[in-house]
């Protein structure tokens, strides 16, 4: 199983670097919140695309990499005994992927559970969490934690173009990163993950050890999204970490192609794009017309929108050379 | 005697949130049972049969002639999406859960520019009450609760009884043997379905009247039902009273115990611990 | 009553069958014989509309039913009892029975009964409690109860004691006598097919390889030195 063609993974990643060139402050800054959500989709794209676990509850490493990085640099728990951005970052990472190894011992431990029932239970567990955060006084309740500080980066910290810059370069290099670990026999261990598990297990490898570590890796994927998605946006809030955004990232990634990862990451950008011009304008149309599209596409065309025609190009280009 | 007095109608509370819960469980499980879909739009078919009752209640149709309206219309709601996306996805299960989904946000929209997105309200077609040991219960909540009952005993006794029935319970059991005895298998699961919606539809405009009607009222139903479902073992019948109970139950019970936040986390863990013992004790046997 | 011609199927690239041409004359016993792995099994569910068939075509009574789906066969006249018997393990006798009349409604004719008489005394016993000749009878009587004009069987004899093997011989001679159902039995045992078929075809590597009358086999035969490596 390949990903997009690597020209056209280096023309996105490129092409994107040229943004703020273009465009105005404004709209770099959203461009820096939705590249992060593009890497959020990468996380399940690489866990349900590439190893066939089909989590309904995402959102919930990305929300709980969001509260810890927002709780560290605020300096909400006394316990914690540094602010600075980087630890804070590399604990948020920590956290979240402690969390999913949690959540996939739980799932994955002797007989596992797949196919609805997880769809269920971590659906469930989504909904769990988010109704704890929003009943926890000393995470601000619903109000979430405002004033979070942004990533030092250069004398204005609010200046778009850096953090853009910086969240790009970390969208690209966990692609590429993913890409070679998806290259190596790893990936070809997911291949088997996700077509023949009971081969795999014959053949002596431990499936609830590959899916487990698969999970987790996508668990701290999706808690590095969110942390630096707190820092980018100011504001932790529960929407980050519930049913409602678990359910958004899965039509992302339906949507652009569950098995590519830039299908995924290009598709969460195009749509927060489309929403952000169409949404005002549209009202209600707007999510009848993104339901309506996902509806069909699952329907129509399931390996993705985006990730048909990439997918067609890998074929043709691998063919000729 | 005073405990009696304040816990009876809890308790009756409690019963009619179950019985509801299982009808709409119910109808999850017939779709889930014979055609292995997760309809993840099925709260909206309930919302639709509640928007069926306030309409038809609005245009001067009484009643109980628009409940009986109700499951009919959304039953024809579900043979169209039966034909038109269910049956595309026939070799791809899981994907029906998103296809599903996609489909409870189109019809949510579509209530919200159809109807607006405020909540709407019928009116009980009686409000009397019935008074027996001293406890005095609205009477229309003890019919819904009859109907409720009444409806789920006829349909378990539809599958367990009747020829149609068992060739339903043969097309679950061994599709291609059902099919080469004559069972045409396709059609069984367009009907359970409908069936599946109808019971949806008439969940809903059971309900119409006791709780506020809006386009987003179908998700509250939805999770506790599915959570019911896989917690009551999937596909048994049986099962979906069982998980119906407990999770209804503890839902309308653990609320006056504990704040709504702490009661809903409780609920759903008791769901996630039942439904992770039942896979893995399925997947052990 | 059955023409089978030129007929290709398998499963997706690799190809079972390739080019089977069979005729199935009314009212008699027609056998085929073929080891493991020959396409025995897959010609049966192609038969019965299980599995699409990717060129050929197959007439009953000279109307085509080659691409006809599985209930529509059944209510045209075909029953079929499959390899390991498919009976419903967890319903009653009688509940597997009833689904033989999915194909035409009605009632269980009475002559069931006659032909089997056990499991008249058995109709409310869960199948999958019974011995694996009693379920192996009732595969046969719930093909039976539609009376359907051509029965397929496919290895009845199975995992099966030499006496029910016989038992099953019985039945099959009996019903073709007093209704005229035109069996078609595809086996391994050699025993079952001389004694019950007319005509015999074997089945070698998805095609006919050659054919001869039922009483004509015997273990020392060419044939079936060369086809069945006896």
């Amino acid at each position: 199983m390949r990903d997009a063609p690597l020209p056209v993974a280096l023309a996105v990643f490129a092409g994107l670097g040229l943004v703020p060139f273009v465009l105005g402050d404004y709209w770099t800054g959203q461009l820096a919140r939705y590249v992060l959500f593009g890497l959020f989709a990468m996380s399940l794209a690489l866990v349900w695309g590439r190893a066939g676990i089909l989590c309904f509850g995402q959102a919930m490493f990305f929300g709980i990499g969001g509260y810890a990085m927002a709780t560290v640099t605020l300096g909400t728990f006394a316990a914690v005994p540094f602010t600075a951005a980087l630890p804070a970052l590399v604990l948020a990472v920590a956290v979240a992927a402690a969390a999913a190894l949690l959540v996939a011992l739980f799932l994955f431990w002797g007989a596992g559970i797949g196919g609805a029932y997880l769809a269920a239970v971590t659906l469930a567990l989504a909904a769990i969490l988010e109704q704890a955060v929003r009943g926890w006084y000393g995470l601000g309740a619903d109000n979430g934690l405002s004033g979070v500080p942004p990533l030092p980066l250069g004398d204005n910290p609010w200046d778009p173009r850096p953090i853009y810059f910086v969240v790009l370069a970390v969208a690209a290099a966990v692609y590429f990163g993913l890409l070679a670990l998806l290259e190596s026999r790893f990936g070809t261990l997911l291949t088997a993950l996700r077509t023949n598990p009971e081969r795999l297990a014959h053949l002596g490898y431990s499936v609830v050890a590959l899916r487990v570590a698969v999970f987790t890796l996508g668990g701290a994927i999706a808690g590095l999204a969110g942390a630096l998605f707190v820092a980018t946006d100011a504001f932790a809030s529960p929407s980050l970490i519930g049913f409602a955004l678990s359910a958004e990232v899965l039509i992302w990634v339906a949507l652009g192609g569950r098995s590519v990862l830039l299908a995924a990451f290009l598709a969460a950008i195009l749509i927060r794009v489309a929403e952000a011009y169409l949404s005002e304008t549209l009202g209600p149309w707007w999510l009848l017309t993104l339901g309506t599209l996902f509806m069909v596409s699952v329907a129509a065309v399931p390996n993705g929108v985006l990730a048909t025609p990439l997918l067609w190009l890998q074929g043709r280009l691998r063919r000729t050379s | 005697m005073g405990a009696f007095l304040t816990w009876a109608p809890l308790l009756l509370d409690a019963l009619s949130f179950v019985l509801v819960l299982a009808l709409v469980a119910l109808g999850l499980v017939v779709i889930f049972g014979l055609m292995g879909v997760i309809n993840l739009a099925h709260g909206e078919l309930f919302m639709l049969g509640a928007y069926t009752v306030v309409l038809a209640v609005g245009w001067g149709v009484p009643f109980w002639l628009a409940v009986v309206l109700a499951p009919i219309a959304v039953g024809a709601v579900g043979w169209l999406v039966e034909v038109l996306l269910i049956r595309r996805l026939a070799a791809r299960p899981l994907d029906t859960i998103l296809a599903t989904w996609g489909l409870a946000i189109v019809l949510q929209q579509a209530a919200v520019l159809a109807f607006g997105p405020g909540s709407r309200s019928v009116a009980r077609p009686t409000d009397a009450t019935v008074t027996f040991a001293g406890i005095s219960y609205p009477a229309y909540r003890l019919e819904l609760m009859a109907i409720a009952a009444l409806v789920l005993v006829a349909t378990m006794a539809l599958f367990a009884r009747t020829r149609v029935g068992l060739r339903a319970r043969a097309a679950i059991a061994d599709p291609d043997m059902a099919a080469a005895l004559g069972v045409n298998v396709r059609r069984v699961r367009a009907q359970s379905f409908v069936l599946g919606a109808a019971l949806a539809g008439l969940a809903g405009a059971l309900v119409a009247p006791i709780i506020s009607v809006d386009p987003h009222m179908g998700f509250g139903f939805l999770v506790p039902a599915f959570l019911s479902i896989l917690a009551g073992g999937g596909v048994s019948l049986g099962g979906v009273l069982g998980g119906a109970a407990i999770i209804g139950g503890a839902d309308s019970l653990l609320g006056h115990w504990m704040s709504p936040v702490v009661s809903q986390i409780v609920v759903f863990l008791i769901a996630i611990v039942a439904i992770r013992l039942r896979a893995a004790r399925a997947a052990g046997s | 009553m059955l023409e089978i011609r030129d007929l290709r199927a398998g499963y997706g690239q690799s190809m079972v069958l390739n080019g089977v041409n069979l005729d199935i004359a009314h009212g008699t016993v027609t056998a085929l014989l073929g080891r493991n792995g020959m396409g025995k099994t897959t010609l049966c569910r192609v038969l019965i509309g299980l599995l699409p068939m990717t060129s050929g075509t197959i007439t009953l009574d000279n109307d085509s039913i080659s691409h006809m789906a599985p209930h529509r066969l059944a209510r045209r006249g075909l029953a079929y009892v499959p390899q390991g018997r498919s009976i419903f393990a967890r319903f009653t006798v009688q509940e597997n029975l009833d689904l033989g009349l999915s194909a035409r409604g009605g009632r269980i004719p009475p002559h069931i009964f006659e032909w089997f008489p056990m499991l008249a005394e058995l109709r409310g016993r869960r199948a999958g409690t019974l011995s694996g000749g009693e379920q192996q009878m009732l595969a046969l009587a719930r093909a039976l109860v539609a009376e359907p004009s051509l029965l397929i069987l496919d290895e009845p004899s199975e995992g099966l004691q030499p006496s029910r093997v016989t038992a099953i011989g019985d039945v099959l001679l009996r019903i073709v006598a007093d209704k005229r159902v035109t069996v078609f039995l595809v086996e391994q045992n050699l025993a079952l097919v001389r004694r019950v078929a007319a005509i015999t075809a074997f089945l070698v590597d998805g095609v006919i390889a050659g054919g001869a009358a039922g009483r004509d086999l015997s273990p020392q035969s060419p044939l079936i030195q060369r086809y069945l490596g006896l």
